[in-house]
């Protein structure tokens, strides 16, 4: 079996597998693969699925800032994460001359603190002042200079949950920015919301897992006095993250509540001549319900 | 590693496994453990656990598990058989005599719950009963769909005992949506009903009532669940219901945000 087939078949089990579990499932698969290595590829596939699947964020303590902030396989180093705040290890790293934990260049880093800025914004408006935002920026170009004018990479996190626990939101967009001309830049981002769902005190209804979805666009730049090119990177990006998570959110709308409801009613169990006509009452209700929500 | 801890490890991952999903979660597995023993062994425990339909009509549980070999046992057919999980059907049917007294409504009641299944299980339906004594009964229903072009399966399933003039039980949903994502739901309850008597019209409208009770329930809970939890979990528009001017004067809204927020 090849490389490719052992990670491909391991990532369709996980999306096989009760997404309520993924990070306990990911782990154990990890441990597995590290015990049964056959072929020396062990390590290599254990690294590759970490970065591949997406897990529920998990929450850093930034002590400089005292905030907080969130952790991910881009801003690790073994077993440290970056803070975006202060943009120091937590827990401080061992101390490795050969393998330095990386950081974004400067001129990165300068525009790092301004996205952070920008979504903790964002989050404020669309997530009704709570929850945790955090981006991270690496460098793609082998060259140290004009960072910006060659592109680059990163992610961004979001993180909400409801006060009783009942509502639970991760959102993760990792995106890359290329040139394509001299003023204009592909951006290229992959959005995935961890959403999971349940009221344990009302039902045992259980609604959990994650959507995916790309979208790629060509943006031109124009640079003036009061407008530099990270300026316009930014506004492109927020622009690109907004809408794809709009469109996300829409389609967690759809799968959650209609395609699951629809399972159930026309595939699996149909109440039948009795109910119709209380089903019919609901789904009447509900057309009011949405209408005064309009 | 051990292969106890193995097992145990593989026994986790399996029992999170959508119902319809064992072919492929056990190809999958096969990929990373070479053990084909020990992925038998958890795919083994889940059925007998969950109860899994074979060959379309035929349901192996821990409730018909023959003690004396590796097969099932069907009461209503008095046949064994054993399971093969790569082809999802039975294999090796023999005759059986149980040796178990059947009430004496049992043939009335596996006819009408063929028909109760016909009428409220659109989809793949499968069921057995399992005669306990001669007043007493296990149920298994399974509603199933497997739809893997549009990437989804899923089942309803619920499993009854009637004891005299009590039925009780839990009924279990498990949905599996993954297009381009892995979203699944799950539901559980348990049903507890006094039978007016032991006829088998009494225990079909005991187990349709239940059921359309809790399927108008799970309607009542995903309304809820969408309302109250997920609408303002992220909302679909600011509170100034346009969408963000980014750039240098995003910080503007971080100017009027304590307004914004107390409106």
């Amino acid at each position: 079996m090849t490389y490719e087939e052992k990670f491909d078949s391991t990532l369709d089990l996980l999306r096989r597998l009760d997404p309520k579990s993924i990070t306990k499932n990911l782990n154990d698969i990890c441990t597995i693969i590290q015990n049964n290595d056959s072929d020396g590829s062990g390590e290599e596939l254990v690294q590759d699925l970490l970065s591949s699947v997406d897990t529920p964020l998990k929450v850093g303590k930034c002590k400089d800032s005292g905030k907080d902030f969130l952790c991910c396989d881009y801003n690790r180093d073994g077993d440290s994460y970056r803070s975006p705040w202060s943009n120091k290890y937590y827990p401080t790293p061992q101390s490795d001359d050969d393998q330095p934990p990386p950081f974004p260049s400067n001129i990165l880093r300068e525009l790092e603190i301004k996205a952070n800025d920008s979504f903790d914004i964002y989050r404020d408006l669309y997530y009704e002042g709570s929850g945790i935002s955090s981006v991270y920026l690496w460098d793609t170009a082998d060259d140290d200079e004009n960072t910006l004018q060659d592109g680059f990479a990163g992610v961004v996190l979001i993180k909400k949950e409801t006060d009783d626990g009942s509502g639970k939101w991760d959102s993760i967009h990792v995106f890359e920015i290329t040139p394509e001309t001299s003023t204009s830049y592909s951006y290229k981002l992959t959005t995935s919301v961890i959403l999971d769902l349940q009221n344990q005190k009302l039902s045992s209804l259980s609604l959990s897992g994650s959507l995916t979805r790309q979208i790629e666009t060509t943006q031109s730049i124009e640079i003036d006095g009061s407008t530099s090119l990270a300026t316009n990177h930014l506004i492109n990006l927020g622009t690109l993250v907004e809408k794809s998570e709009f469109n996300v959110r829409n389609l967690l709308q759809d799968v959650y509540f209609d395609k699951l409801k629809d399972v159930l009613l026309k595939d699996l169990r149909s109440v039948g001549d009795v109910g119709e006509k209380k089903l019919e009452d609901l789904r009447q209700s509900e057309v009011i319900k949405g209408l005064q929500t309009l | 590693m051990s292969s106890i801890k193995l097992g145990q490890l593989v026994d986790g991952l399996v029992s999170s496994a959508p119902p319809g999903e064992l072919k492929e979660v056990q190809q999958n597995l096969s990929s990373l453990i070479s053990s084909a023993g020990v992925i038998n062994e958890s795919l083994e425990t889940y059925i007998q656990d969950r109860g899994v339909i074979f060959s379309g009509k035929y349901i192996a549980s821990k409730y018909n598990k023959d003690e004396t070999s590796t097969k099932y046992i069907d009461y209503i057919s008095k046949k064994k058989f054993n399971v093969q999980i790569t082809s999802q059907s039975v294999s090796d049917l023999e005759s059986f005599d149980p040796q178990v007294e059947y009430p004496s409504y049992y043939d009335a009641l596996v006819q009408t719950l063929e028909q109760y299944g016909q009428d409220h299980y659109p989809s793949r339906f499968a069921f057995t009963v399992i005669p306990l004594d001669s007043n007493s009964v296990q149920i298994i229903l399974i509603g199933q769909r497997l739809n893997n072009e549009n990437y989804y399966t899923g089942q309803w399933k619920s499993i009854y005992k009637v004891e005299g003039a009590q039925l009780s039980g839990d009924v279990k949903l498990d949905i599996h949506y993954y297009e381009e994502g892995n979203v699944r739901l799950n539901f559980d309850e348990k049903v507890d009903v006094a039978l007016k008597g032991t006829s088998v019209s009494e225990i079909i409208n005991a187990i349709n009532n239940s059921e359309n009770a809790i399927t108008l329930k799970i309607v009542d809970d995903f309304n809820e669940l969408n309302q109250r939890y997920f609408k303002n979990l992220r909302r679909l528009l600011p509170i100034t219901r346009s969408k963000i001017n980014w750039g240098n004067a995003i910080g503007n809204y971080r100017l009027g945000s304590d307004v914004v927020n107390k409106q």
